[in-house]
């Protein structure tokens, strides 16, 4: 039959790849025997016009979808065979089972906790509308600036006020502040993560309220009352357990009572990535919340600006731009009475912009380095594991020559015995990497727990995305290859008759079938000796931080943060107290 | 068996025009309508559910044609039952199924 001209026909050839083996035969027959009667009952093919032709291939496409249907039924096919058989011999040798899997997990748990941990500082997007157009405008570095200084790099209020009204790059744009407040009126203080937000972030950043409304332009003006605070969403469940209601209530901070007006929505953490805030007001009412201008005047150096690239304006035409206008905007902006020496450095300070989608974040400067030492040290002990299960998998291979000799010996071919070894070897990585799936969930909540503390609580949004789950899921196939590659080679080399004639005892053959082994072990005890080492001395180093003697007695000393608000001590009394 | 279960518009019709003696995949297209990726599937579901049974027509006919032979199905009991309680159950029936009068002479098969 010439196949060439009958793309039908052809289509059904290709398609049928798909079928499950034992229904194929029948099935391309039926197929065929149908376009070839329908062609048969039209004319001579050459003949046919283009329609009748693409009404053929038209219907030979359906094939398609009825091949797909048949899928379920590769159930009975060899490959669930493998896996089936595959999973007996497991279960049948329980403890061999449990030791490779509970090996793996580990492994693989350890991998992917930590691989998680760099996701949440370093990949993820902030969760807020179009991250990737978000920029910051930040100095190019920090050396002309004097006074006092919340996060760097960072700008004044002065600066900020300055590139706001003279930038032309970017459609929105927005500053905030990190700061905290004490919730309680007296005694033990109860503290809080206030984030100051120029009067269009949430607008800038796209944040719908989850409840009530948030900030706009007009409520953020030098020289602002009340104009509301809005609270985030942690922060509602938490104090006001979620109630409805709160929206209109008043909140005591310092000595002023601010109104809720909205709930921001529960994805929403803020900018900072692994922080979250409690409540934000605009910038203009941190002078209402700490009594003074200073956060409003040039000497306080704690606002990150970001901004929402114009379509169509490329992050390089961006950072052009804020450098070509930096030396105005540091002219108007620079504050009386600074220090002298330093008005040359401020006026010389240059403005850049870099790309900001994810956030910005102490964390990741701080962490990004060990965490990348740390996934390079738990991939070795990855390896490690698998070198391990090669090994026992190599050993139990030679304890079942025997089986495959007489599966080779009934007919069964070596690509065959390759592929029910490695189906096994894939059954022990994937319940490996589930373990280890599952592992990583606790392990990266406890790394996290680790570097909080009361004062300074580090927030990271850890549920699993799809590259975490790829990450899990493309270590369980790396290590299936790596253990289960080496005993399924050796399987496709083996003469069936010598074994069987050697009467089980497999195990005499030549040295040549231990080097391998040989050279796992060697590798593995190397390998291991590293890392101990390493263990050991970061241990030591961290015994010894643990224990660094600080110069008061910390034992039996309660750790214990306390306000006293001004209006309730004279000087003298205060004077007295820190005497 | 299987007349509990519900069939849908497109299964009525693939029934009806089996019991008005189409009897093959491309002809039961062609009389309902429907395309090559819906009649197949249902035909194979309908099979595993005893409504319909198949068959391969005789080699002998396919040979003189130089084809493959081709397969047909017919209603079982079962499937008549069915296709009774489908039209009784849609009463626009006749407005989209291949009417008796529309019915085939029975083919040769051998």
């Amino acid at each position: 039959m010439r196949l060439r001209n009958r793309p039908h026909l052809l289509l059904i050839k290709v398609v049928g790849v798909i079928v499950p083996r034992r229904l194929r035969a029948d099935w391309k027959q039926e197929w065929a025997a149908e376009l070839q009667t329908r062609e048969a009952m039209l004319e001579d093919w050459d003949k046919l016009n283009w329609t009748t032709k693409l009404d053929l291939l038209r219907r030979s496409i359906g094939a398609f979808r009825d091949a797909l249907w048949l899928q379920p039924r590769r159930l009975e096919d060899a490959m669930f065979q493998d896996l089936r058989f595959g999973v007996r011999m497991l279960l049948k040798n329980k403890s061999f089972t449990a030791v490779a899997v509970i090996s793996l997990g580990l492994g693989i748990g350890a991998n992917t906790a930590i691989f998680q941990l760099l996701d949440a500082v370093r990949l993820r997007a902030l969760p807020v509308k179009a991250p990737n157009e978000l920029a910051e405008v930040r100095m190019l570095n920090m050396d002309g600036a004097r006074g006092g200084f919340g996060r760097e790099p960072s700008v004044n209020n002065l600066i900020w006020e300055q590139i706001r009204d003279r930038q032309q790059a970017f459609s929105g744009i927005c500053a905030w502040g990190a700061d905290s407040v004490n919730l309680a009126p007296g005694g033990e203080a109860r503290p809080a993560r206030m984030l100051y937000v120029s009067g269009d972030f949430f607008n800038v950043l796209g944040v719908q309220p989850a409840l009530g409304h948030v900030f706009t332009n007009t409520d953020d003006q030098r020289g602002c009352g009340d104009s509301g605070l809005v609270i985030s969403h942690e922060f509602w469940q938490r104090e006001y357990g979620g109630d409805e209601t709160v929206i209109g209530r008043k909140l005591q901070l310092s000595d002023h009572a601010f109104e809720i007006i909205g709930v921001t929505p529960s994805s929403f953490f803020g900018m900072e990535v692994g922080k979250s805030f409690d409540l934000a007001l605009p910038i203009c009412a941190v002078a209402l919340v700490r009594g003074n201008n200073n956060f409003l005047s040039g000497t306080m150096w704690w606002l990150t600006v970001t901004g929402r690239l114009k379509p169509g304006w490329s992050l390089e035409q961006a950072n052009a731009h804020t450098l070509s206008i930096s030396h105005g905007i540091f002219e108007a902006a620079l504050p009386p009475n600074y220090p002298p020496v330093s008005v040359k450095d401020y006026l010389g300070s240059e403005l850049i912009a870099v790309p900001a989608g994810s956030g910005v974040s102490a964390l990741r400067e701080e962490y990004e380095q060990p965490l990348l030492m740390l996934l390079a040290i738990a991939g070795l002990v990855l390896l490690i594991a698998c070198a391990n299960l090669a090994n026992l998998l190599l050993a139990r291979a030679s304890a079942r020559e025997r089986e495959f000799a007489v599966r080779q010996a009934l007919g069964a071919s070596g690509g065959r015995l390759v592929r029910q070894l490695l189906v096994e070897s894939l059954l022990l990585a994937v319940t490996g990497a589930a373990l280890g799936a599952g592992l990583a969930q606790a392990l990266s909540q406890f790394l996290v727990a680790f570097l909080s503390t009361t004062a300074d609580p580090v927030f990271l949004n850890l549920t699993p995305d799809w590259r975490v789950l790829g990450f899990a899921t493309g270590l369980a196939v790396l290590t299936c290859l790596l253990f289960g590659l080496a005993p399924a080679i050796r399987v496709t080399r083996m003469e069936p008759g010598t074994v069987m004639k050697s009467g089980g005892r497999g195990m005499t053959a030549g040295r040549e079938r231990f080097s391998l082994r040989r050279a796992l072990v060697v590798a593995q005890v190397a390998l291991s000796l590293v890392l101990v080492a390493g263990a050991l001395l970061f241990s030591r180093s961290l015994s010894n931080l643990a224990n660094v003697h600080t110069g008061f007695r910390q034992k039996d000393s309660p750790d214990r943060a306390s306000e006293f608000p001004p209006f309730e001590f004279t000087e003298r009394a205060l004077f007295e107290f820190h005497r | 068996m299987g007349t509990k279960t519900f069939l849908s518009h497109s299964v009525t019709a693939i029934l009806q025009a089996l019991a008005n003696g189409y009897q093959y995949g491309f002809d039961i297209m062609d009389i309902t309508g429907l395309p090559s990726g819906t009649v197949y599937p249902a035909l194979r579901r309908l099979e595993e559910t005893g409504l319909v049974d198949s068959e391969w027509e005789k080699a002998t006919i396919a040979q003189r044609q130089q084809r493959p032979p081709r397969k047909y199905y017919q209603l079982t009991a079962d499937g008549k039952q069915a296709l009774a309680e489908a039209v009784k159950r849609y009463r626009l029936a006749s407005s989209f199924l291949p009417h008796s009068a529309t019915a085939k002479p029975s083919r040769q098969r051998g």
